[in-house]
């Protein structure tokens, strides 16, 4: 019988935010340069496994995927009352978990790369605390979800995606949206698979700072100096919630970013299609540890 | 508007009752979805999840499920390869203006909805015959 052990290991830590403390599950694989992975809407760190097992990847970079506070292994906070009231994401939280991560692990001048919210937090990270992180790589991001999506409100959204009378199954089958027709059918089934593993009412709270939180002036964008934190930009053509025009946006505002449009990709390419989409993210990889290299 | 629909969904549906995602997917439907090809309205009728019959003249008031679409809407998503933002229902719906009701029962059987217009293309472009 052949064992094979993937070069993945797990753990839990506590992290204090706002007070109460948080049992965090993380995955970890490689060595070298700290690269935080934030994971999407409603879904976990499940999503970074290929990047986890890329050799190319861990050969040079320390890469951390974590689950936020309710998602995925990290269960809700204990000592809170969290039955009692409504989820919702902020943009205050979203920030503080991987800054408290960062500073737990002692990592210095991590890169931060995220998907969908986590591509929208990206922005947020450069334009608040650039001198934490040497780079964010926003996978999906824009100054603000695609205006049809944020018009239907969060009542809409709890309809559809937190609503007795619909299962969870209904928001993996509602990711089909997001993704493209040119991506293989057993990694589309995973994507809506992690979707359907979701805590109630999680993705719906999640899309209120998905859709209304994040929501970046063309100023505030201008602000971000990319001699302190470099931002890269990846956008899939298939997004509907964030289109290459809406991340060509953020670019053209950002003096010294770097964007590279998708084709054939959709909202979810780290897990849809990721030897396609590590064909894009490799280069950035590259320049970022050659910028590493050339400071030591 | 074409003389005939671009597909015939009563077909597609009864031949979908075969298929071992569309019938689990439609487990427990009870209650009329109305599926509109361009003015060609089908109407499917499901008692606890088996189809017990097609029809194509009911009100949308009397169905729980209502999708309803121009010549265009349809096409494009109906291509094999669908071109960005016709890859699904929704996403037609919501940048392309294709109708979906907003009934527990559209958001309850999307998994079912997605897997009839899969069906539909295979139907449309000779693969399911």
């Amino acid at each position: 019988m052949t064992v094979s052990i993937e070069p993945i290991s797990g753990c839990y830590i506590h992290l204090t935010v706002d007070g109460v403390d948080y049992r965090v599950y993380f995955e970890s694989a490689g060595e070298g340069i700290p690269l935080l992975l934030g994971h999407t809407a409603g879904s976990d760190g499940r999503q970074y496994r290929h990047l986890l097992n890329d050799p190319e990847v861990t050969d040079r970079f320390q890469c951390i995927a974590f689950d936020l506070p309710y998602h995925g292994k990290s269960l809700p906070p204990t000592g809170v009352e969290w039955w009692a009231r409504e989820y919702n994401m902020t943009k205050e939280r979203m920030i503080a978990f991987p800054n408290a991560l960062a500073d737990a692990l002692g990592l210095e001048q991590p890169i931060y790369l995220g998907s969908s919210m986590g591509g929208h937090l990206a922005i947020d990270l450069a334009i608040n605390h650039p001198d934490r992180y040497q780079a964010t790589i926003a996978v999906e991001g824009a100054l603000r979800s695609a205006v049809e999506y944020v018009d239907v409100g969060m009542e809409g959204i709890r309809r559809e995606f937190d609503n007795p009378n619909v299962s969870r199954n209904s928001i993996g089958a509602a990711m089909l949206l997001n993704m493209s027709p040119y991506s293989p059918e057993g990694a589309v089934r995973e994507v809506q698979w992690e979707y359907m593993c979701g805590g109630p009412g999680i993705f719906a709270g999640d899309l209120f700072y998905y859709y209304y939180d994040h929501d970046v002036s063309p100023e505030e964008a201008a602000s971000i100096d990319t001699e302190r934190c470099m931002l890269y930009l990846l956008t899939g053509e298939y997004d509907p919630n964030t289109s290459p025009a809406e991340t060509q946006q953020v670019s053209d505002l950002v003096p010294g970013s770097k964007f590279v449009p998708m084709p054939r990709l959709g909202h979810f390419p780290l897990t849809e299609n990721y030897p396609e989409f590590r064909q894009h993210l490799m280069p950035i990889l590259a320049e970022i540890a050659a910028k590493r290299e050339g400071e030591i | 508007m074409s003389t005939e629909p671009i597909v015939d969904v009563a077909a597609v549906a009864r031949k979908g009752m075969d298929d071992p995602e569309f019938s689990r997917e439609t487990r427990f439907l009870d209650g009329r979805l109305k599926i509109d090809l361009a003015g060609h309205p089908t109407v499917l009728e499901f008692d606890d999840g088996a189809l017990v019959g097609t029809s194509t003249d009911v009100p949308d008031e009397d169905c729980k499920i209502v999708v309803r679409g121009d010549e265009e809407q349809w096409t494009n998503l109906l291509e094999p390869i669908p071109k960005p933002f016709y890859q699904c229902l929704q996403t037609t719906a919501v940048k392309h203006g294709l109708y979906m009701s907003t009934t527990n029962e559209t958001f309850a059987y999307l998994p079912a909805l997605n897997r009839l217009v899969v069906l539909m293309r295979e139907a449309r472009s000779g693969e399911g015959r």
